[in-house]
């Protein structure tokens, strides 16, 4: 139980709480802060809850893949010259682009060998185990406002995706389709084939799974 | 590196930034391109972690280092060049999420997930669904002081905002946290442990 005579000091320590634990405060705050977590039980409880967070944050990686710099169009931009197509579509691209290379690859780590090597076992990803001997494309679904769970539940079955548990975001949902090796024009037609349905605003791939020795 | 190296290096890229926003204020495109490189995987996780969508990531760090060529003859030195650029991505992503109604508050909301559904999401992680509930300006300060570290002086010179705003600001974002804890029906504490 907090004493009257300390609500004011209480009440100061609450607000510092953030930056204690984020290693901001300067001394003196450190010290009444230290000082007073050690009697009393709701600010301490509070660091804990704030530490919780903090570990969180840092921790989580919700962009596994950050994207080389665009300088030729930032630059390009300053001139004024229209780049809103090419940003719209850079991802698509970019994953389509991406795809051409990583089919390359996998067909060297894919394809049955003369040399006697064992088969691929297991895959390495950027974003999460895989748990299947075919390539894999984590593709991000954006569905538009409003789309009932049935609706939904149906777009994933119509793409035969398990539907995910949790969203990434609002309205934003990412299955991982083990869709095999396919061209530039393949995927680019199965990506328009999954936006041609009225409940999504966009689909994009964001991440492709390869088998790996 | 010993902490006085550590603080002569952030020291000398502060230096270093500063004249970089210099040349920048002077139409400097090589300065730009620098200044671009040295920010760019870190904006662009921030306002990922804003906007949850690559193309809306990528887009607005563009957006961003668009918005410092034109504005660099306005930094006045009075803040520290990183402060001064966070504040413009944080202006750039809120303006973005307006734009979009895409409010970080209804990101999620587990109220409204079929029930095993809202067991699964409270049960993987409370923490980051129960950032996902609070309203977009308490969700920033959170990221602010959590993710990029910020002092609260530099939160409020990031946001425009009074100290005081600030200091608010967290203490109802902590308090909603310890409501969304609460409502879980899982009631994981904050070691990540089941009661």
């Amino acid at each position: 139980m907090i004493e009257l005579q300390d609500t004011a000091r209480h009440d100061a320590v609450t607000e510092l709480l953030p930056w204690y634990v984020n290693g901001t405060l300067d001394e003196s705050e450190r010290d009444l802060v230290r000082e007073h977590i050690g009697v009393c039980d709701d600010c301490r409880e509070n660091v804990e809850l704030l530490s919780h967070v903090q570990r969180t944050v840092r921790n989580e990686s919700p962009a596994p893949l950050v994207p080389a710099p665009r300088t030729d169009e930032l630059l390009a931009a300053l001139d004024g010259r229209d780049h809103s197509h090419a940003l719209r579509s850079r991802w698509q691209w970019l994953a389509a682009a991406s795809v051409v290379i990583l089919v390359g690859v996998s067909s060297v780590l894919l394809w049955p060998r003369g040399d006697g090597l064992d088969s691929p076992t297991r895959f390495e990803t950027a974003t999460s185990p895989a748990s299947s001997d075919s390539i894999n494309y984590v593709v991000e679904l954006r569905f538009v406002d409003g789309v009932s769970a049935e609706a939904r539940t149906a777009i994933f079955d119509a793409i035969d995706a398990p539907e995910p548990a949790t969203p990434a975001g609002k309205s934003i949902y990412r299955v991982t389709l083990a869709l095999g090796p396919l061209s530039l024009t393949e995927l680019e037609g199965y990506i328009e084939g999954i936006e041609s349905h009225p409940e999504i605003s966009t689909a994009a791939v964001v991440a492709v799974q390869l088998p790996v020795e | 590196m010993s902490n006085s190296q550590t603080t002569k290096r952030w020291a000398n890229r502060e230096l270093e930034e500063r004249a970089l926003l210099e040349l920048i204020a002077a139409e400097d495109r090589d300065a730009l391109t620098d200044l671009y490189g040295h920010y760019h995987a870190r904006l662009f996780k921030f306002v990922f972690r804003m906007t949850r969508s690559y193309t809306d990531a990528d887009e607005l760090v563009n957006d961003i280092m668009l918005a410092v060529w034109r504005s660099a003859g306005n930094f006045r030195g009075d803040s520290k060049p990183s402060t001064w650029i966070f504040g413009i991505a944080y202006r750039q992503a809120l303006k973005r999420l307006s734009r979009k109604q895409v409010a970080i508050a209804s990101h999620l909301d587990v109220d409204l997930l079929p029930d095993t559904q809202s067991r699964t999401v409270e049960q993987e992680d409370w923490v980051r669904h129960g950032l996902e509930t609070l309203p977009a300006a308490q969700r920033l300060a959170m990221e602010l002081v959590f993710f990029l570290g910020l002092s609260y002086e530099e939160v409020a010179a990031v946001t425009e905002c009074p100290v005081n705003t600030v200091k608010t600001r967290m203490f109802h974002a902590r308090r909603k946290l310890k409501e969304h804890l609460s409502s879980s029906a899982s009631g994981e504490n904050f070691s990540g442990e089941v009661d």
